[in-house]
């Protein structure tokens, strides 16, 4: 099993917490244990890519302020609910924001595992496409306000000659910004630059990229 | 009782002419005047002042004229009354018309003045007396045309009269000193005065003077002798009458007598005797003025000529007296012998006549003891006689002796005289003068012997307890009372035997009525009849007459009076007694009586009872009250009660019963009942009944609200403990399926040796796991579909009747309950019965905090309610025990109690219940000791219906 396969278990109740980590270690996951909510948040790096298995009623904070704590921390964390009574509400509520599943107690275990491993390939693809995003906003900026003008016409697929025009640029100039937009974005051609970008906008995205999310 | 009174027969109006206040001269003055004519309005003035109107009659016609006095003394309407001389006549009082009939036909016939007092009966019921004078006008043929006279109200006259009469009437037939005396008494009464003084003038020493009745605050005093020297008493003498309203210390600054009694108003009249001469008098003294000086003059001129006489007859008595003294111890009449003893009681003389009356010669006699010659039987009494005789010099005794005859061996009744003149100078003996009484012994004997037997029926009559009269048939006059009937009537028997009977008995004031009354006697042999008699003082009472004629050697009239005040009293008092509980019984408000007899007639039916039952009394009267209320079914098992009842005597006990209304409708009433025993009939039954229907069915409804509550309340405390298990047994339940899914993967994997039905076990454990699961689930399922029914309630109103559920277990144990509720209507959107239970649970809670707090008056709960923003609160606070901080942590943890039996489950139910309103629920505790439950619901308006 990949190492990076990463279990964080939170539930108030002290076997509960041993039974699922004796399943989750047999099957190779990497399994972090903690009776509360607000320990969980003090010790686990939140931005890296995981599943949290939480309990919803625990004392102090609760397993929906914790899904509403990793949300606000934009933390790439898949969250499987499991829980002893859920009203209906609440689990409207959990699952809008992104909750993987919600069990309800006694659940079948192999329920769990299928949840878990889902939450995980989520968390990953999720934490990944947020890593290429943020290398190419990192590329973007990297870009000058010429070379910015210049990608904005490569995009709508207009063509060197006229860009020149338009910009009154020698096609040498332009020609040479078009290989430094290129070599500063880390792409072989501008088709190619521009599946990537999806998108975005030589000024930054324009809207939310629609990820597995 | 009206009478003639011709030129004032009354004695007192003869008083002398020296009176001050003669009040008669009004009257005098108006028989003087001939004719009035009641036209002349020139004479008004001095009728009215003089109380006299005049009055004109003519013979022809029968009318009348009044004069305007007239018509005030009448007290008639001048325009409605109807003046003729029937009409006139009936003015009178019933029982003097015939008097006033009388006096207009004397008018008629013998043509002179003439004048009555008559009774009179005012239009507004007063009585006056007044006092009519006439006159007939003849014509030339000496025929009456008309009668004119005056009429003069005489009431105050007469009541001045009756003072005077009651005056004397207290003295009564008193003589001698006690006359004195009891008119000094009545005299003080009368004029209201501390001191009177009766004194005669000493005849041989004019300067002193001795009281015969002396009166001292109100009481009678020892008589006394003082010196008139210096003393009002002195100033009467020469002035006759002597009057000081005050200061009569001061004008007799010598007399200490007037100092020591400290009176200052003192009024004085003298006694003349019949020559002349002033040998006594009255005074009246007093601290004070006396109120009514004119009345007091007035009775003291009254009653002086009274005690004059008095005074004189007892002054010539004792002259009498002294005189036939005198003359009897020289001349004795009538006695047929004498005899003289010697001092040793020898017969030294005996009279010829002896020999004549006792047969013995002057030998047989003379030198004899006289004591030999007298009865056995008489000798000790005579020898003591004797003996004391001897002692006393000059004395004389008399008495009656037998003395034995010579020849007829019997004795005689010698009635004798002894005088001891021993020591008289030629007698010298006791000189015995005796007459032969045997005759008239025997005769008084005879007579005793009659007169004993007479004494006993006497006896007899006087003490029975009934009045007897004899009357005659004839004039009705009584001939003979018993005592009983002087005491019933309060005459002594000689002034009883004075009177008629209408006198005492007014149904028969007229001799018409005397005579049908004697008429009935006399066919029917009996007579029977109620009525008031009159007693001396003029008060009436109660009596109950029986007359039977009787025919012995004449006819007499017997009637037997009992006095019936006290029946009467008694009957009235019954009366009064029944008419008053029956009035009371009759209006009792919602308490329905009624009265039955022993089978049932109903007898009583009060104004509640129609209304309860929807029977007029007049329906139900009569009825039977069993067939009237009992359903056919408990007709016979009360008709069992009531038989029962009669035959023990005993009530069965007040009981709610269901009976049954006109209308056919069932009422609850709460029923007593009473049995009356009564000795000429069966018992009869009076029953209340109070209509408790009302509170039956709020009792009722009560039972069902509470029943409810315990229901829900159990239905909660399930549902809870479901909530509980599915929320608990999860827990163990996946952390069992979690080892056990473990436990299969290792098999699986097959790393170690193991025999193969371990993977069999192992998920059989994860089959049974989830079963579990699905048991829970359903449990789950069931609980979120029971959604009890909400509405929009006042949380006040549910407080107040959450409350009412508890009211009586707190006042048990003596919690007092304050409520503080908010003053508008608090809407809360909820359960009302889940809401309920709530407060229930909590005021539970806080009466068992308050229930070990001593003293008592320190235990207290508050019911609060109040808005905040758009919440409702309502507080629950107990002055009670408080909470321990450990409790308070688990306060609404499930299966967390502190209570011996409780379950723990109480306040989590509570909360559950308020979360499932939207609302929550804190606690908070007191400084002071005690606990807040403070809840908070939201108001309807931010609530999806």
């Amino acid at each position: 099993m990949k190492n990076n396969q990463t279990v964080y278990v939170v539930d108030d109740d002290e076997d509960v917490l041993l039974s699922v980590r004796a399943m989750l270690s047999q099957r190779g996951y990497e399994v972090h244990c903690f009776s509360s909510a607000a320990d969980f948040l003090n010790e686990v790096a939140l931005e890296q890519p995981g599943c949290v298995v939480t309990d919803l009623q625990m004392p102090q904070i609760t397993g929906v302020e914790l899904q509403r704590k990793l949300v606000e921390r934009g933390s790439p964390l898949a969250v499987v609910v499991v829980t002893g009574v859920a009203d209906v509400p609440t689990a409207i509520d959990m699952m809008q924001r992104g909750a993987i599943t919600l069990l309800e107690k006694p659940y079948d275990h192999v329920e769990l595992l299928q949840a878990v491993a889902s939450g995980l390939s989520l968390s990953w693809k999720h934490w990944e496409n947020e890593r290429s995003e943020r290398e190419i906003r990192n590329r973007l900026a990297t870009l000058s306000s010429e070379e910015r003008a210049v990608l904005q016409f490569l995009l709508k697929g207009a063509l060197n000659k006229s860009i020149a025009a338009t910009l009154k640029l020698s096609l040498r100039t332009m020609d040479r910004r078009r290989r430094t937009i290129l070599e500063k974005m880390g792409f072989e051609s501008i088709p190619e630059l521009a599946l990537k970008l999806g998108g975005l906008t030589p000024h930054g995205f324009e809207a939310e990229p629609a990820n597995a999310r | 009782m009206g009478r003639h009174s011709p030129g004032g027969k009354s004695w007192f109006r003869m008083s002398d002419q020296a009176l001050e206040f003669d009040i008669l001269s009004q009257a005098t003055a108006v028989s003087d005047e001939k004719v009035l004519r009641a036209e002349d309005s020139q004479l008004t003035a001095p009728q009215v002042m003089s109380q006299t109107g005049s009055w004109l009659c003519d013979v022809a016609t029968k009318t009348v004229q009044f004069s305007d006095e007239m018509f005030r003394i009448t007290g008639i309407d001048r325009e409605f009354y109807p003046l003729t001389l029937a009409s006139c006549i009936s003015l009178a009082h019933p029982l003097d018309q015939p008097l006033a009939d009388e006096f207009v036909q004397s008018l008629l016939q013998q043509r002179k003045h003439m004048q009555v007092e008559l009774r009179l009966i005012r239009p507004d019921g007063k009585q006056r007396n007044i006092l009519v004078q006439g006159e007939a006008v003849l014509n030339g043929s000496r025929m009456p045309t008309q009668i004119v006279g005056t009429c003069t109200d005489v009431t105050e006259q007469k009541r001045l009269d009756s003072r005077l009469q009651k005056l004397l009437e207290g003295i009564g037939s008193a003589t001698g000193v006690d006359f004195y005396q009891q008119l000094a008494l009545q005299l003080s009464r009368f004029c209201d005065v501390q001191w009177v003084t009766i004194a005669q003038i000493d005849p041989l020493q004019s300067q002193q003077a001795q009281t015969v009745g002396l009166v001292g605050q109100g009481e009678l005093q020892d008589n006394t002798t003082y010196d008139l020297q210096g003393t009002p008493c002195a100033e009467i003498l020469t002035r006759k009458f002597v009057h000081f309203p005050s200061g009569i210390q001061e004008a007799f600054p010598t007399d200490a007598f007037l100092r020591e009694i400290g009176v200052h108003c003192y009024m004085g009249i003298a006694l003349g005797s019949s020559s002349g001469e002033q040998f006594g008098l009255i005074a009246l003294m007093d601290s004070q003025t006396i109120r009514d000086p004119q009345q007091a003059g007035l009775l003291l001129r009254a009653v002086a000529p009274r005690v004059a006489a008095e005074l004189e007859h007892a002054r010539n008595a004792q002259v009498l007296r002294n005189s036939e003294e005198r003359f009897r111890a020289l001349v004795e009449f009538g006695y047929e012998g004498l005899t003289i003893l010697d001092a040793e009681g020898k017969i030294v003389y005996s009279s010829p006549s002896n020999s004549r009356l006792l047969g013995y010669s002057q030998e047989q006699i003379v030198s004899q003891f006289g004591l030999e010659f007298i009865h056995p039987d008489d000798l000790p009494a005579a020898e003591g006689l004797l003996s004391s005789l001897r002692q006393t010099p000059g004395q004389t005794v008399e008495t009656s002796i037998r003395m034995r005859h010579a020849d007829q061996g019997g004795f005689r009744w010698l009635e004798c005289r002894l005088t001891n003149l021993l020591e008289h100078p030629v007698l010298r003996g006791i000189v015995i003068n005796w007459r032969d009484v045997t005759d008239r012994k025997n005769a008084e004997a005879a007579l005793l012997q009659t007169e004993r037997s007479l004494a006993l029926f006497r006896q007899i009559v006087d003490r029975a307890s009934d009045g007897i009269e004899v009357l005659d048939p004839e004039t009705g006059r009584v001939l003979d009372i018993n005592d009983t009937a002087c005491a019933m009537h309060g005459y002594t028997r000689e002034e009883y035997l004075e009177l008629h009977i209408p006198q005492v008995d007014p149904t028969v004031s007229d001799p018409a009525d005397w005579t049908r009354a004697v008429q009935i006697m006399r066919t029917t042999g009996f007579l029977l009849h109620q009525g008031l008699h009159r007693r001396k003082n003029g008060t009436y009472f109660p009596v109950e007459v029986s007359c039977t004629s009787l025919q012995l050697d004449r006819e007499y009239i017997v009637a037997i009076v009992r006095d019936v005040t006290e029946r009467k009293r008694i009957e009235e008092a019954i009366r009064e007694s029944e008419s008053r509980l029956r009035l009371l019984l009759e209006n009792l408000e919602n308490v329905a009586v009624q009265a039955y007899e022993s089978d049932g007639t109903v007898t009583f039916w009060n104004k509640a009872s129609e209304i309860l039952y929807g029977y007029s009394a007049a329906e139900a009267l009569g009825s039977n009250v069993v067939t009237l209320l009992h359903r056919e079914e408990t007709r016979d098992a009360e008709r069992q009660i009531m038989a029962e009842a009669i035959a023990s005597g005993q009530i069965p006990p007040a009981e709610e019963v269901e009976v049954v209304r006109q209308d056919g409708k069932r009422v609850h009433v709460f029923s007593s009942r009473v049995l009356r025993n009564r000795f000429d009939k069966p018992p009869e039954f009076f029953c209340f009944d109070v209509d408790v229907t009302a509170r039956k069915k709020t009792e009722e409804e009560l039972a069902v609200r509470l029943a409810e509550l315990l229901h829900a309340s159990r239905l909660s405390t399930v549902g809870e403990m479901v909530a509980a298990i599915s929320h608990e047994v999860p827990q163990p339940l996946s952390a069992i399926g979690n080892f056990a899914a473990t436990i299969r993967d290792i098999l699986q994997r097959r790393e170690i040796d193991y025999p193969p039905s371990l993977q069999e076990f192992s998920d059989a454990i994860l089959k049974q796991n989830r079963r579990c699961g699905a048991i829970l689930q359903r449990l789950r399922d069931y609980s979120r579909r029971v959604s009890p029914p909400r509405a929009v309630c006042d949380l006040n109103q549910l407080l107040r009747d959450s409350y009412e559920l508890m009211s009586n277990e707190l006042r048990g144990l003596e919690v007092p309950v304050q409520f503080e509720l908010a003053p508008e209507v608090l809407p809360v959107y909820c359960d009302p019965i889940q809401m309920g239970q709530v407060v229930v649970n909590l005021l539970t809670n806080a009466r068992d905090a308050c229930r070990d707090i001593l003293p008592k008056n320190r235990r207290r709960i508050v019911i609060r309610s109040f808005r905040e923003s758009n919440t409702a609160i309502f507080e629950i606070e107990d002055h009670g025990v408080g909470i321990s901080c450990d409790t308070m942590k688990r306060l609404f943890e499930a299966f967390y109690t502190t209570k011996h039996n409780g379950m723990g489950i109480g306040l989590k139910i509570c909360q559950s219940i308020i979360r499932e309103h939207h609302g929550q629920i804190e606690v908070r505790q007191l400084a002071a000791g005690g606990t807040i439950f403070r809840t908070t619901l939201p108001s309807p308006q931010g609530i999806k219906t």
